[in-house]
């Protein structure tokens, strides 16, 4: 393998705000990604505390329910492919070299502009609350014939349609240069069996979004040829096919919620055994069931369809192979679960964040596969049941296992220590208020409270309530780890270069170079020790 | 099966415990055998997967508390262990828990003949609307079908074949007590068979965003005796009732000089013959108006027709506000008379 030849150019010279807007290193890349994430997942947020708002009385009628709908759209908008895609994708950027020893990503270039043409996006997101008739609001499945022009006027639509065209060439690009770098660019021994978890997890990730974000840009395309060229593809009256649509997103769709959940299990597979003291356990049961996973991904998307009128042949098999997905994500389960086993546990922030990852997953990953039920899912689709079920994955996988991430990677890219106090407080705020907020969101569906509905039946303002309340939770857990990356940025106790002790269990190349790590990476790149066994 | 059955009226004592005095909307609050099945069936679902997050949660517990590290010093690198865990844990109980799921909702899924191809005679065809639902009578010969709006009525202990369609948007028909949800797609026909196993008004709502007042769009189901049911059907075959007051009877002459026939449907008033909105032949009989979601009453009728979008802002009934109170509340009269 020739790390030399491909490694990055002799890096320019510009200093400041010049170099963050030139900057072609993966690290600095990657913390613009992270920067990014961080700056829409409190917009995310702060949409979320409007919606919170408004449902807090069902009479109070603050915000209009046109209004309402552009919130929600937009919220679900922001967090998914605006928060937790990029800081993801951040966290691969920055770590995914230096795990596998190389100097830097295979096309610096292809990253910068991975990077640079969300920017676009986001600004388009942002303008179209502004624009004549506000912000997309249809869902942010996008439903037609809602989302036609007809029934939905206004450019808002199109501003989101173009956007998500935008960002979805952002992941794939970003995302082709993950997988070159993976492939070609690992240090001399590195095998790919023997390759890091999280590298493995965002192996499998990019392979999903390179076939699945097509399909939705695609999906898309006709969308607006639909809305702004008055062609049919989905519009009943012009023989097209409603249905379809929902085919053709869901195909995108159901993979998306794994390109948000894997590199989080990827790097769950570091911390949990970094912190019990032990190397990970079952590291061929863990790529095997990564790989499960992903390719099992794209079988199951008509499970969001149950009650669209599929044929029941269709329903046993959508179901059939949703069921079937447990099995791989319980392997992982119980793999970190027997990492820890006999272990000495050291509960760190990171590791807090990883056992509250686990648990909550647990519990969404179950309510998942109820909904694969067939028969319970008629009964709770749409309703909050399937809110609470996703926020728990998403908030409780996802977000979880990102904070966990952060709070173990912190020390390397920073090269100072996250206050251990303000992360403990980080954690149960945000464990509390996970809980808090979305538990009773499962019992209001069970009621029979249905989804996106700007005012509701008295007979659920109770819980509603209480949910409202949940939000200071998150919003000062929030606060809280935003205060200690800004204040830990300078102030922080320094780093080691193993800033946790992980190498006295295991070889990680990213902890035996400096923290932070020179603009090289490596000194001198890392060998692979010899394998034990086999 | 008896082991199961008390599982299940176990779950679902639960719920309603949890419920408190039973919400009509739940899914525990069943008035129909298919709804009862998938009530039965959701609450062992529950137990089930209860168990199984306890279990692992507590084993996540356990190998988390049971032996504590420090930062200095952690357990040599090889504690082995673990193997039985991911195979039993990982393999094993999930695949034996997901076969027993797995038949159980295959035995369930006789319960909805939901596929379109089947063929179908149904009784009755409720057409979505943005945000209101069109109901029409479908069974017999021409003189004995006939469209309302909002307010389904069927005879209890009778199943009942519904044929969904969609005017306009995607909607999704859902009354909790009788049955699971199904989408009403624009240019398809989906299918539902309910049957109502005692009397009573069961609630539901559209469960498919599908715009503005999505959370307006509501629907209300009543189950009658059968006799009770044929009155009601009776009534409803007759044209609108003649007024019978003086005030009533000026309000007749100004709902059809109003913008009011464009748009709505009165059976027996020549020019009223629009179908932009609800059919008002016998408004009165309703307990709801604006789909389901205002009392029917003088005041509320009023405010309706005058202020519509305050009360359902974004709904296709505009303001109609350039009544004098004279008018307006002869206008009432007369919808408060259509029985
Ligand atoms: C532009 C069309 C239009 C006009 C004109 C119009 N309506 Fe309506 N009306 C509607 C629509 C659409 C609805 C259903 C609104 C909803 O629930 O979302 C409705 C609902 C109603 C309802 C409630 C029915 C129910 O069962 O929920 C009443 C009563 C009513 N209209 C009376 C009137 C009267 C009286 C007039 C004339 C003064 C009038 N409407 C004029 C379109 C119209
Ligand atoms: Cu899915
Ligand atoms: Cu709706």
């Amino acid at each position: 393998m020739s790390t030399e030849v491909l490694a990055a150019p002799a890096p320019k010279t510009y200093s400041g705000l010049l170099d963050w807007l030139t900057t072609t290193d993966h690290k600095k890349i990657g913390l613009l990604y992270l920067g990014f994430a961080f700056i829409n997942i409190w917009l995310g947020g702060a949409l979320a505390g409007l919606i919170r708002l408004n449902l807090f009385n069902p009479g109070w009628h603050i915000i209009a329910p046109n209004v309402y709908n552009q919130l929600i759209t937009m919220h679900a908008t922001l967090m998914i492919f605006m928060a937790v895609m990029p800081a993801f994708a951040g966290m691969g950027n920055y770590l995914i070299p230096l795990m596998i020893g190389a100097r830097d990503m295979a096309f610096p270039k292809l990253n910068a502009f991975s990077f640079w043409i969300m920017i676009p996006a986001a600004l388009m997101m942002y303008v179209s609350f502004f624009v004549p008739g506000g912000a997309s609001r249809g869902g942010w499945w996008q439903y037609p014939p809602l989302s036609t022009f007809q029934f939905m006027g206004g450019h808002g639509e199109d501003l989101w349609i173009l956007a998500v065209i935008l960002l979805g060439i952002s992941s794939v690009t970003g995302a082709i240069n993950i997988l070159v770098t993976i492939f070609d660019m690992r240090a001399p021994g590195m095998k790919l069996m023997r390759m890091p978890l999280f590298v493995w997890s965002w192996l499998v990730t990019a392979t999903m979004l390179i076939v699945a974000l097509p399909v939705l840009s695609g999906t898309m395309i006709m969308l607006l040829a639909d809305r702004l060229f008055g062609t049919g593809f989905y519009r009943p009256a012009l023989g097209g096919d409603p249905l379809l649509y929902e085919h053709l997103f869901w195909f995108f769709g159901h993979p998306e919620v794994y390109i948000m959940i894997l590199p989080g299990f990827g790097m769950m597979s570091h911390i949990v055994p970094s912190f019990a003291g032990k190397k990970v356990f079952g590291y061929k049961g863990m790529v095997y069931a990564l790989c499960a996973i992903g390719l099992l991904g794209y079988t199951v998307w008509a499970h969001h369809m149950f009650t669209s009128g599929i044929t029941p042949a269709a329903q046993i098999y959508f179901s059939i192979c949703s069921m079937l997905i447990a099995i791989p994500t319980g392997v992982k389960i119980y793999s970190w679960l027997a990492s820890m086993w006999g272990g000495a546990i050291r509960f760190t922030t990171p590791m807090l964040f990883c056992l509250g990852m686990i648990a909550l997953f647990t519990f969404g990953g179950l309510t998942g596969v109820m909904l694969a039920i067939v028969p319970f899912d008629i009964v709770v689709h749409n309703t909050y049941f399937v809110v609470g079920h996703f926020h728990y994955v998403l908030v409780g996988g996802s977000v979880m296992a990102l904070l966990g991430g952060m709070h173990f990677w912190y020390p390397k890219i920073s090269g100072r220590m996250l206050s251990e106090k303000l992360g403990h407080w980080t954690f149960w705020l945000i464990f509390i208020g996970i809980n808090w907020v979305f538990l009773p969101m499962h019992w209001l569906g069970i009621e029979g409270m249905v989804r996106r509905i700007a005012t509701y039946r008295p007979q659920f303002a109770f819980w509603n309530q209480f949910i409202s309340l949940g939000f200071f939770f998150m919003l000062f857990g929030g606060l809280l780890f935003t205060w200690n990356v800004i204040v830990s940025w300078k102030k922080g106790q320094p780093a080691q270069a193993d800033a946790w002790q992980v190498n006295d269990t295991q070889q990680a190349f990213e902890w035996m170079t400096s923290s932070p790590p020179p603009v090289h990476n490596f000194d001198e790149i890392p060998a692979m020790p010899a394998e034990e066994h086999a | 099966m008896k082991f199961r059955d008390f599982i299940a009226a176990m779950g679902i004592g639960l719920a309603s415990l949890l419920a408190g005095c039973g919400n009509p909307q739940s899914m525990f609050h069943t008035a129909g055998p298919a709804a009862q099945r998938l009530a039965h069936l959701s609450a062992f679902i529950f137990i089930l997967f209860g168990v199984v997050a306890v279990i692992t949660i507590g084993i996540l517990l356990a190998a988390g508390l049971s032996h504590r590290g420090t930062l200095d010093w952690h357990a040599p690198w090889n504690a082995s262990g673990g193997h039985k865990f991911v195979l039993y844990g990982g393999l094993v109980i999930p695949g034996i828990i997901l076969f027993v799921v797995f038949v159980l909702s295959l035995q369930r899924m006789t319960l909805f003949p939901l596929h379109r191809k089947q063929p179908m005679s149904p009784n009755i065809l409720v057409i979505g609307h943005q945000w209101w639902w069109e109901v029409r009578y479908l069974r017999g010969p021409a003189d004995q079908r006939f469209t309302t709006a909002n307010e389904i009525h069927i005879p209890v202990g009778r199943p009942v074949e519904i044929a969904l369609q969609s005017a306009d948007v995607i909607h999704s028909f859902w009354v909790p007590a009788l049955h699971g949800k199904v989408e009403m797609i624009p240019g398809l026909t989906n299918y539902l068979r309910v049957e109502a196993s005692r009397a009573g008004n069961f609630k539901g709502q559209c469960a498919e965003y599908c715009g503005a007042q999505h959370a307006h769009m509501r629907l209300l189901v009543v189950a009658q005796p059968p006799a009770a049911y044929q009155a009601w059907r009776n009534l409803q075959l007759q044209p609108a009732q003649t007024p019978a007051s003086p005030q009533a009877m000026q309000g007749r002459e100004i709902f059809l000089r109003a913008a009011c026939p464009l748009c709505h449907t009165i059976r027996g008033l020549g020019a009223a013959e629009g179908k932009a909105g609800p059919d008002l032949t016998h408004l009165a009989g309703r307990q709801y108006i604006g789909a389901n979601s205002f009392p029917n009453d003088k005041a509320d009728l009023a405010g309706w027709v005058t202020h519509a979008q305050s009360l359902k802002p974004g709904c296709k009934m505009p303001n109609l506000d350039d009544f004098t109170g004279p008018q307006l509340r002869a206008l009432v009269a007369f919808l408060d008379g259509l029985k």
